[in-house]
């Protein structure tokens, strides 16, 4: 008896022998059980998932001796002339071949005649999206209402040539393709009834070049007995399969990443040589450089499973130095070149481009870690010079250094007169923390009122009397002295002081207010310097001068703290 | 011709006279692989071998099925090549016909269809269920350089064979042996060759190489982004001759690569263009890698826009100019 390869020798012959479609199967059977068999069925997905196998195992239970059967018995005459293709009641039409308007008006004249020996007259139709549009559409009416006795079945892989109308026609399964795991039971199943022993291995080496298509895979099978006979040893796999391009594949990421152009077409060159398809490798590297992006981002888990543990180890160690940022750019460059590579009659060179650019750009630095960096140089540059003892902190820590400064300012030493001496050693020395300390406590009592009373300046406690300056047209100035609050205010400061407490709020001269705000810490200083060359620069004198020359170019705008807004240079 | 005389594919080889010896010959087989590696021949060796009346798993050469096969006349022994760009669904069904019968004459009918990917549409489809299960005694061999673009579903029913490029030395010893070349232009071919013979035999030709000279030269000139008359010579030369005009670009590109690739590993073997070498070597010393990256992105963009119809002549004078400041 001539050869047959495993695909054809180990065609599913029943429902239970179907890889993978438990989804399709048990409709169908319990279909056949329950009697509501439908006129037309289409049957679609990927290259070697079953759609042919089953659309024969569908007639085989239908026409069947002892049936309509959930279980063919393949003994009978009719079972057994379906599974030979020399069935009268089944015809099998290669629809690719047979695609005209004229193939389907000679099936539409047969149609009709009742079956020769079974039941049902059933008309498999493979790769049904080759039909043309008149051919299509001549199968309509028919295919609507069929004579009782005839059955269609469709199977395609391209179902988006099918038209909606032939698809509303029919009961549509769609196939899917097989998890690695059954198409390995699968193939195990095949090794031990045929007497070939393999390790696991080299088997999920086999089953995933299969890329879910148990046809592929078993053809891979085939051919891997074809060459080492009975006893598969992982070598022989590996040498047949290639295993090794994946091999590359880290190697080149390694070299790109470690900058090393030199490396890297030192491996195109292995790769060329290895003879995989250039255009191929290039698919394979921007998926994985994709999955070391992925594995930067996640970590791993769920959406590199497709990988081996040791895989991804070794994509774990790769992104470990590296930013996400400069993954990403780089999976940019292998992306932008893609269509270049897919046109170019030489794609080695294209690859050996694309690879020395990658391997040529410079690291990235990630976005956040640039602001950090920026906002660190900014303080640092914020920092008062001539109060460069003071630089510890930026009015995050309540300590007393910083916040001395401003208290002993013209207005809180001699505005009011009842200030004695006494009373201002203690604002300069410990007040600063005591109004620190009292402001965490208020924050804590009542946010809201914490938050007018920020801007006010403290001058001094003694006495029992709690001084809080504050600019004379503030918003705040007059809510606080009035009912709710300055009861409020008074309430809180009690207890926080475990004595009995007036507060108090003093007006500010326009003038010196401005100032406490401006010298209060570095930031307003800062914002008020920006601000002041904003207006500089927009100062109606300084137009003026524009007008007048104007070639004028600004270099630098210099701030006077002391003066009013200073001019442009 | 038998198995011995493919020339460097020792692993595939191997794979099929296994497969003859052991019986289990699959009704399909894919040759893949890029090319002048020798996946025709050995398509038309193993439709021997299957025919051989000798028995001995290869072809002897001698018997009349052998020798009609290579006078291509052996009645079981079909071959399908593209007419044109493609090929068509007429032959196909030609094919499919006889496929129908018996073979005449030999133990197999072989059905070769050369350059698989050519296909079009109507025919790859034609073709999928004789190619899944075939009437008894026929064995179809497709072969293509482009196994990304044969369609997934016909990869899928035959059993795949990569070929490789044929290493250096298995090259220079065919390019020396069987065609008889001296020494020292085999040793060259075959590292420029990329491990295809029949890239090898091409450049034996060298079409293109007064033009290379030419920008060679002219390329070592542009010091300093100096515009000099031979940017615009060059400019127009391609322009003019439009037939030869991309796969001039292709040297320059190589070329280019070659001074990147020299630049970089400092290693001679791994050039394309191993006759200019001197020039390649000289100048890869002076050139930053940047500037080699730009010139190539400069060529690579002027072949795309000139693929997409843009005007030759501007197209290639951008071009010149931005290798030239590049």
């Amino acid at each position: 008896m001539e050869y047959r390869v495993l695909a054809r020798k180990w065609r599913p012959q029943t429902f239970e022998n179907v890889v993978g479609q438990d989804h399709v199967v048990k409709t169908l059977k319990n279909a056949i059980r329950l009697g509501r068999v439908a006129h037309a069925y289409l049957f679609s997905g990927p290259r070697g998932t079953g759609k042919t196998s089953v659309a024969r195992v569908l007639a085989k239970a239908l026409n069947c001796a002892t049936g309509p059967a959930e279980i063919p018995c393949n003994q009978c005459s009719n079972c057994r002339e379906i599974t030979e293709g020399i069935s009268l009641d089944v015809n099998e039409i290669d629809g690719a071949s047979n695609r005209g308007i004229d193939e389907v008006r000679e099936l539409r004249e047969t149609i009709k005649y009742a079956p020769v020996s079974s039941r049902y007259r059933i008309y498999i139709i493979d790769e049904v999206h080759m039909l043309t549009k008149e051919a299509f559409n001549a199968l309509l009416k028919t295919l609507e209402e069929p004579p009782p006795h005839a059955i269609f079945m469709f199977a395609t892989t391209e179902i988006y040539k099918v038209p909606a109308t032939i698809l509303s026609r029919c009961q549509h399964f769609d196939f899917r393709r097989i998890p690695l795991g059954k198409i390995m039971d699968n193939l195990r199943g095949i090794a031990d009834s045929e007497g070939i022993t393999i390790s696991n291995t080299g088997l999920t080496w086999i089953a995933r070049a299969g890329q879910g298509s148990i046809r592929d895979a078993q053809s891979v099978f085939d051919q891997m007995i074809a060459f080492s006979g009975m006893e598969i040893a992982d070598d022989d796999v590996e040498t047949l399969l290639g295993v090794g391009d994946r091999k590359f594949l880290y190697e080149i990421s390694a070299a790109v990443l470690a900058g090393d152009a030199a490396r890297c077409l030192r491996i195109v060159d292995e790769v060329y040589y290895a003879g995989v398809d250039i255009k191929y490798f290039y698919q394979m590297l921007l998926d994985h450089f994709m999955n070391l992006v992925m594995m930067k981002i996640t970590g791993g888990g769920e959406l590199l499973s497709d990988l081996s543990d040791h895989e991804q180890e070794e994509l774990k160690k790769q992104v470990s130095p590296v930013t996400r940022e400069t993954l990403q750019y780089l999976a940019d460059v292998l992306m932008a070149e893609e269509e270049n590579v897919r046109k170019s009659t030489e794609p080695r060179i294209n690859l050996e481009y694309v690879l020395s650019k990658m391997a040529f750009a410079e690291p990235l630095v990630p976005m956040d870690a640039l602001i950090a960096r920026m906002e660190d140089l900014e303080k640092r540059l914020r920092t008062p010079g001539p109060k460069a003892g003071q630089t510890t902190s930026h009015g995050t820590v309540p300590e007393a250094a910083p916040r001395t400064a401003p208290f002993p300012s013209p207005d809180a030493a001699s505005g009011t007169s009842h200030a004695g001496a006494a009373e201002e050693t203690a604002a300069g020395g410990s007040g600063g923390q005591q109004w620190d300390e009292f402001r965490d406590f208020l924050k804590k009592k009542s946010r809201p009122l914490w938050s007018k009373l920020e801007p006010g300046t403290f001058l001094g406690y003694a006495d029992g009397n709690l001084r809080i300056g504050f600019p004379r047209g503030h918003v705040f100035f007059e809510t606080l002295q009035e009912k709710p609050d300055s009861e409020k205010l008074a309430k809180i400061a009690r207890e926080h002081f475990h004595s009995e407490v007036t507060v108090t709020i003093v007006p500010l001269e326009g003038n010196g207010a401005r100032r406490e705000t401006a010298v209060n810490n570095g930031q307003g200083n800062m914002m008020k310097a920006g601000e002041r060359q904003r207006q500089a620069l927009t100062h109606p004198r300084l137009q003026k001068v524009i007008d007048v020359f104007g070639n004028v170019k600004i270099t630098e705008v210099k701030v006077n703290n002391k003066s009013e807004p200073g001019g442009g240079k | 011709m038998a198995f011995s005389d493919v020339c460097g594919q020792d692993v595939q080889i191997r794979i099929l006279k296994r497969a003859l010896e052991r019986g289990r010959v699959p009704h399909a087989y894919l040759f893949y692989g890029m090319k002048g590696v020798g996946k025709k021949t050995t398509a038309h060796v193993l439709a021997k071998a299957l025919n051989c009346r000798e028995g001995r798993h290869d072809s002897c050469d001698t018997c009349p099925s052998c020798v009609k096969a290579d006078h291509g006349n052996h009645t079981d022994i079909l071959i399908i090549e593209p007419e044109g760009l493609f090929i068509k669904v007429e032959p196909v069904r030609d094919m499919q016909r006889q496929m129908k019968f018996r073979p005449v004459e030999g133990k197999k009918r072989i059905s070769i269809i050369v350059d698989a990917e050519r296909l079009n549409d109507v025919a790859a489809n034609t073709l999928l269920k004789t190619l899944e299960e075939p009437t008894g005694s026929n064995i179809l061999i497709l072969t293509t350089s482009h196994l990304s673009r044969v369609m997934p579903t016909i990869a899928s029913r035959c059993q795949k064979i990569r070929f490789s490029p044929v290493r250096h030395e298995a090259v220079e010893a065919f390019l020396a042996g069987t065609r008889a070349m001296a020494r020292e232009r085999a040793a060259l071919l075959a590292s420029s060759s990329g491990g295809s013979i029949g890239k090898a035999l091409e450049l034996d030709a060298n079409p293109e190489g007064a033009f290379r000279q030419e920008f060679v030269e002219a390329y070592a000139s542009m010091e300093g982004g100096a515009v000099t008359p031979a940017v615009f010579t060059i400019a127009h030369e391609l322009a003019e001759d439009k037939q030869h005009l991309l796969p001039r670009l292709d040297v320059m590109r190589s070329w280019l690569r070659d001074v990147l690739v020299y630049r970089e590993t400092q290693e001679a073997g791994r050039l394309i263009h191993r006759d200019v070498e001197e020039a390649t070597k000289t100048l890869s010393a002076r050139i930053p890698s940047a500037r080699l990256l730009k010139s190539i992105q400069a060529v690579q963009e002027a072949a795309a826009a000139i693929a997409g119809n843009a005007n030759r002549q501007l197209a290639l004078e951008s071009m010149m100019f931005k290798i030239t400041r590049a």
